[in-house]
């Protein structure tokens, strides 16, 4: 087997701290991006509840207005 | 044994062509997951040369990992290891002398080879960065919000 090279320190440094700065560059991110996605989320089901009602209120009265012998 | 017909073609060969090469007959004893067959050792069966250390009773994943991850980590120790506070200084010397470099118009000197290797190394680095926010954000692909 070949030696090992010995890696310029340069090269190892910066190596490390994108390694660090990656880290910390994805921690805050994530933590900015966490709580918009909550309120996103809450507003969707919010929407999709006031949706739902309009849904079913038309649904009951399209059946009470049907002329129908069959109730 | 060269091929897939192993059978075949080494039932054909004298016993003096196999010794010479150093064939041998994978016996009962020899593994569960011989190298050579994919169902497990074959009786009788001649194949090309292997050495004894092959013949263990590991699974496959392991025979095949371990002298990799052994490479692996004959190199890791050396390259791979985070710089020492006595380098630091170091690296923001040569830091250093990489805007010196730049500053008086080395850049203009710089030849295709090093270029692509000095490219080929800046990637690298650049990967690391991508490794640490996986590791930040705590998930693979994308933000899982």
């Amino acid at each position: 087997m070949l030696p090992p090279v010995p890696v310029s320190p340069l090269i190892k440094f910066t190596r490390y701290s994108a390694l660090l700065v990656g880290m910390i560059y994805g921690k805050k991110r994530y933590d900015y991006l966490k709580p918009i996605a909550e309120e996103e989320r809450r507003i969707e089901a919010e929407e999709k509840k006031k949706r739902d009602e309009l849904e079913r209120i038309a649904k009951e009265l399209a059946e009470a207005s049907e002329d129908s012998i069959l109730k | 044994a060269l091929s897939g017909n192993s059978e075949l073609a080494a039932s054909d060969l004298s016993g003096s062509y196999k010794a010479e090469r150093g064939w041998v007959n994978c016996s009962p004893a020899c593994p569960k997951a011989c190298p050579h067959s994919l169902n497990g050792p074959r009786p009788g069966v001649l194949l090309a040369p292997v050495s004894s250390s092959r013949c263990s009773s590991l699974p496959a994943a392991v025979t095949y990992s371990k002298p990799r991850l052994a490479t692996f980590w004959f190199y890791a120790k050396v390259e791979l290891v985070p710089p020492t506070p006595a380098e630091i200084p170091k690296a923001v010397e040569s830091m250093k002398g990489l805007v010196k470099s730049f500053q008086s118009g080395r850049l203009s000197q710089v030849t295709v080879k090093e270029a692509l290797r000095n490219g080929l190394v800046t990637t690298e680095v650049l990967m690391w960065f991508y490794i640490g926010e996986i590791i930040g954000k705590g998930s693979l692909i994308g933000y899982n919000v």
